[in-house]
């Protein structure tokens, strides 16, 4: 198994073949960097101001046009669209943001450790990391769901651990790396411990990896965030989320199709920023460096 | 890192491959004891008493117990996981607390409708992948190149639930040339069965496809840089010519390789897609389980998956070490 | 029915639809000529699925409604007015004192597997209700004994007079089983009705078959296929693709209106005997107070309800009585939407920064309401947490079963569902004796009259302490291609009878 990620890797890092230009992946990094930041504003945005409240709704306003006072006009509820895509980014934000740092928090140490003691408990550790990659982080949400009954919280968890072996592989292949370099040798040979070898040789090394990954596993959260808002068991109502927007649209489809097109779209946007964003950066920090989709 | 995996592959004697298989196959078995153990505790330990969740809200004291009695859960956990991973390596997956039927024939049924559709997944993916990513590799720095690049890099952002909806609003909803969902196995009515496989299988295909072409693209890309087709090039051979008689086959295995890997994506993303689609694949009857908290049925599914996923890997991992293409490469 | 909304064959579309629909399960049997077809078969798009085939011990009204009427029957059933007529009884009768029900029974009846109908079926099914634990059996809690007085007659002895008996064993709880057939209940359904069962595909598909030795008029179809759709979108999607002949208790309301415009399919809208009903539990500090209860039922906007969770079908109610019942009374206007009175009421009742926790069942209607009253309640400055409840597993153990709650919306579509108003350990939390005292005076009726006015002082009471507020009568949406014909239009909250249905083509 390990060896199939490990092609998966290479065929990663081979993608990045252009003639390399001297700031690689400025265009990537430029144009993902406007859509991401585009979002994240949204949801700044959202948190101080709306142009109607993303929650209220209207009986006699449902379902209408654009208008003065509803840009995107109504849903079924006769909530503001324009309100609930600006409120909806939060989620998708917050449920990447969380579960990134679960990923990272549980896989990098994780993943140095197993690559310091590499010949022994490394080898298990490994092995029980190819366990969990055996569990696809929206079945862990689904199985959380089925326990707890689905919200943002056990999405956030589930897709955060569920994300944790992927990055604990790629710490764990930088970390040999570095390892392998003159000066993680002379210090090992100083009898510097682990944790000095980690803090100061590896962590440093490695930030452009973990940048990478970070953004890469930001887009798959919150396209998993926006499957389970999908299934039902995302985040719950009233709060608004583009995955529930979907579903909600999803039944007026036929009648308004602009209700399922407006938060497929940024649901999309947003995707599409972050992959650009992870493309420029892992062209800028290391063309040969392994990242895992 | 690109090394790795080569470096390790070193030629090997044949009784070394027997023995390299059957540690394959023993680590296999150990991941998939200690993946059971991890299903179990996370549905049986976490939560908590489900017999009143399934019996209607007149059951006595005494009917909660008897539930209990019925389905073994007086037990101690120990013993009941025993029980239930010996009949799950017999094809006994316990009873469902909800449909009070046996678990495994449901899902064995409900597996085979999610494995054509996941296997039609691919398969569209391939289609799509193979012939976009050699195109995007072959002219990489020309316009329609970039486009193609483009457009793949926008098939991965759309979920492939609402590629599934837009699909059954235009195909079917609005032209009426495709029905909007069920299921009919082959053996009923293969005109039927095509049908209704169409849109979900392309609705899975189209975007994990532009993934798959992304790493096509990569795995060309990667082979022209290769010695053998400079050589080839320097020899006059134009680079599309020269990838058709050394190329392609170089870069598929990896791409092979790769669309095993992304089993585990298809799967999950078939789930999603049953949904939409009113498919009764494994997908349709987890989210029912969940829905009814039957959590043994969620146990043995869950376990399914997971043991499909594991038995994947295995395969191609072993398909790896029998023939290594690297060693046959012109490297 | 209320309003019937027919439209005529346009004879070109229509046949530009079949030639679209040859996939659809009513074509297959490749009978084209003009006329209803003996060989037909039908299919039919359904939202609630059975969990499995027992409903003796597995709640939701999915189940009886496949079966009842359809593979099962009782000594009774329900005509399409709701009045109780014979069925496997040809006739009875009551004694003076109410208690004793005298059945004379068919004696040309079967069970699908051979077994003889008769007396000591009727004591086994009856005294057998001890075992129910899902539907309610506690309607007919009275069943003291049966007693086989010959093989066609059996006496039904009542511990006390219950006016509504007749009218549960027309219900699920009436049903008739073979004693050999109620170790397979979940997975088997042996009965007396027009159809046998064939076989169910959990969540997936119901078949049913015309059953040829049928005691009574035969069916209209060969087949009748039932096909669950949790998704009303996708039940609706299915109709327009030829996937299914009709939708039943179709919830697609907003895509009724074009239905209604596309000349090749029929919609109806007949009656269902649900109640949308809000409940406050009475356990919570604040909501035991009337004052508050009440302010709450004046903040909700019922119409801006109904707006959202049935796009306006169905009838406003304001009361537990919904119009088709005997002792129907209008209250729509009982509390009209005044956010003002409502506050005022608050401040009297000396309530302060109320926050209540809402529990409800994930479906679309719930949510739909929930989130309305929520902004209701907010403009009177009653914050409410929504927390969704997978249905039913998680609601009915949580809401129901361990009344942990402080709102709660669900719609009950078993009929005659007040009368939970008369039991205090309801997940309601009703308790008033007054009302009960009304109950027991129905109950103990002799006639229709008496029963109804009894019911009608009881519904009363109830309104007035508003122990919960009811929203609306959601109606039985029927949407159908054209050609399909005699589909239960009703929902009576028993079976839905397909015998009934032909097909032309």
């Amino acid at each position: 198994m390990s060896q199939l990620r490990d092609a998966q890797a290479e065929l990663e890092s081979a993608e990045q073949t252009q003639p390399r230009r001297r700031c690689a992946g400025g265009g990537l990094i430029l144009t993902g960097g406007i859509l991401v930041g585009t979002v994240v504003l949204m949801a700044l945005v959202s948190l101080v101001w709306t142009p109607q409240d993303p929650t209220a709704t209207s009986a006699v306003d449902r379902l209408q046009g654009p208008s003065a006072e509803h840009r995107l006009g109504t849903d079924g509820l006769g909530r503001d669209i324009a309100s609930m895509l600006l409120a909806g980014a939060q989620i998708p934000l917050l449920v990447g943001l969380v579960a990134v740092v679960i990923s990272l928090v549980i896989g990098v140490p994780f993943g140095i450790a197993a690559a310091i003691t590499d010949r022994g408990a490394g080898i298990w550790m490994m092995r029980w990391n190819d366990i969990v990659q055996a569990f696809p982080p929206l079945l862990l949400a689904i199985i959380l769901a089925a326990v707890w009954g689905g919200s943002t919280a056990t999405a956030m968890v589930a897709l955060g651990i569920g994300a944790s072996p992927g990055v604990a592989r790629v710490v764990r292949s930088g970390t040999l790396q570095v390892l392998s370099q003159e000066y993680a040798l002379a210090a090992r040979a100083a009898g510097r411990g682990p944790l000095h070898l980690a803090l100061r040789h590896v962590l440093p090394n490695i930030r452009g990896i973990l940048i990478v990954q970070a953004t890469v596993g930001f887009a798959i959260a919150v396209l998993a965030e926006a499957a389970l808002s999908f299934l039902g068991l995302g985040t719950p109502p009233p709060t608004p989320s583009w995955g529930r927007m979907l579903q909600e649209g999803q039944s007026l489809l036929q009648v308004e199709p602009l209700l399922v097109l407006w938060p497929g779209a940024a649901i999309a946007i947003t995707i599409l920023g972050f992959n650009l964003l992870g493309d420029g950066l892992r062209d800028r920090f290391d063309p040969r460096m392994e990242v895992r989709r | 890192m690109s090394t790795a995996a080569v470096s390790s592959a070193a030629p090997r004697k044949g009784a070394d491959v027997t023995m390299t298989v059957l540690r394959r196959i023993g680590v296999f078995a150990l991941t998939v004891w200690v993946a059971s153990l991890v299903v179990f505790t996370l549905l049986n330990v976490l939560p908590g008493d489900m017999a009143r969740a399934q019996l209607g809200m007149n059951a006595t004291d005494a009917d909660v117990a008897s539930f209990r009695a019925e389905h073994g859960l007086d037990r101690p956990l120990p013993v009941q996981y025993f029980d239930w991973i010996t009949g799950f390596l017999t094809g006994d997956m316990g009873i469902s607390y909800s449909s009070r039927a046996p678990v495994a024939p449901q899902v064995f049924d409900a597996l085979q409708v999610s494995l054509i559709l996941v296997g039609a997944g691919i398969l569209i993916a391939v289609l799509i992948a193979l012939p976009l990513g050699t195109l995007a590799a072959v002219r990489q720095n020309k316009p329609d190149g970039v486009l193609l690049s483009a457009v793949s890099q926008a098939g991965i952002a759309i979920p492939n639930f609402l590629a599934g909806l837009l699909l059954i609003s235009i195909f079917a909803v609005g032209l009426g040339w495709m029905p909007s969902g069920g299921w009919t196995a082959p053996a009923e009515g293969f005109g039927d069965f095509l049908r209704q496989l169409a849109l979900p299988a392309l609705a899975l295909g189209l975007v994990r496809g532009a993934i798959l072409s992304r790493y096509t693209r990569a795995a060309v890309l990667d082979v022209m840089r290769d010695d053998f087709m400079r050589t080839a090039r320097a020899k006059g051979l134009m680079p599309g010519a020269a990838l058709r008689r050394h190329g392609l086959r170089n870069a598929l295995v990896p791409v092979v390789t790769v669309t095993s890997v992304e089993f585990s994506a298809l799967v999950i993303g078939a789930v999603v897609i049953e949904t939409v689609f009113v498919i009764p694949g494994l997908g349709s009857l987890l989210m029912r389980a969940v829905d009814n908290r039957d959590l043994i049925q969620v146990q043995g599914i869950v376990m399914c998956v997971v043991v499909l996923v594991l038995l994947v890997n295995l395969l191609v991992d072993i398909t790896r070490t029998l023939i290594d293409p690297r060693l046959r490469s012109a490297r | 029915m209320r309003t019937p909304h027919r439209h005529g064959l346009a004879a070109a579309l229509a046949v530009a639809a079949l030639g679209l629909t040859a996939c659809s399960a009513g074509s297959e049997d490749g009978a084209d000529d003009a006329g209803p077809a003996q060989d037909a078969s039908v299919s039919i798009g359904l939202a609630a699925v059975p969990a499995n085939l027992d409903y003796t011990t597995s709640g939701g009204a999915a189940i009886f409604e496949a079966l009842l009427g359809n593979v099962y029957e009782g000594l009774v059933q329900l005509d399409e007015h709701g009045e109780v007529e014979p069925l496997l009884a040809e006739s009875w009768e009551i004694s003076e004192d109410g208690t004793e029900y005298s059945f004379t029974l068919r004696e040309d009846v079967t069970f699908h597997d051979g077994t003889p109908f008769d007396a000591e079926i009727v004591q086994f099914s009856l005294e057998r209700l001890d075992e129910w634990t899902a539907n309610t059996p506690d309607n007919l809690a009275a069943i003291d004994q049966v007693e086989v007085d010959s093989p066609t007659e059996v006496t039904v002895v009542l511990s006390e007079p219950d006016y509504d008996a007749l009218y549960w064993l027309a219900g699920p709880l009436g049903t008739m089983f073979a004693p050999d057939s109620v170790d397979d209940l979940a997975s088997e359904a042996n009965g007396t009705g027009p159809f046998t069962f064939e076989s169910y595909e959990n969540a997936v598909q119901m078949d049913l078959a015309r059953h040829e030795d049928y005691w009574g008029e035969p069916a209209g179809v060969a087949d009748a296929s039932l096909v669950y759709y949790e998704d009303a979108a996708a039940a609706a999607n299915a109709l327009r693709t030829g996937g299914v002949d009709a939708i039943l208790r179709a919830e697609a309301y907003d895509q009724v209106e074009s239905f209604e415009e596309e000349d090749e399919f029929d919609v109806v809208i007949g009656d269902t005997q649900a109640v949308a009903v809000l409940a406050m539990s009475n356990d919570h500090e604040e909501l035991s107070d009337p004052e508050v209860r009440e302010a709450i039922s004046l903040a909700i906007d019922k119409e801006a309800v109904l707006a959202a969770a049935t796009t306006g079908h169905g009838t406003i109610l304001g009361g537990p009585s919904v119009p088709t019942d005997s002792y129907y009374q209008d209250y729509s206007e009982e509390r009209p939407h005044d956010p003002e009175a409502a506050e005022e009421l608050l401040e009297q009742a000396g309530v302060e920064d109320l926050s209540l926790r809402f529990t409800l069942p994930n479906r679309p209607y719930a949510e739909a309401i929930a989130q309305v009253v929520q902004d209701d309640l907010g403009e009177i400055g009653i914050s409410v947490d929504l927390e969704t409840q997978e249905f039913p597993a998680v609601w009915v153990e949580q809401t129901m079963t361990n009344q942990d709650y402080d709102l709660t919306v669900v719609s009950h579509v078993e009929p005659r569902n007040m009368i939970n108003y008369d039991d205090p350990d309801y997940y309601w939390g009703y308790d008033s004796e007054e009302a009960a005292e009304h109950f027991a005076e129905a109950r103990a009726a002799t006639d229709d009259a008496d029963y109804a006015s009894a019911m009608e002082a009881a519904a009363d009471q109830v309104v007035q302490d508003a122990p919960g507020v009811w929203l609306y009568n959601s109606p039985n949406i029927v949407i159908s291609r054209d050609g399909v014909e005699g589909l239960p239009e009703d929902d009576l909250g028993v079976g839905m009878n397909l015998s009934g249905i032909s097909v032309d083509h």
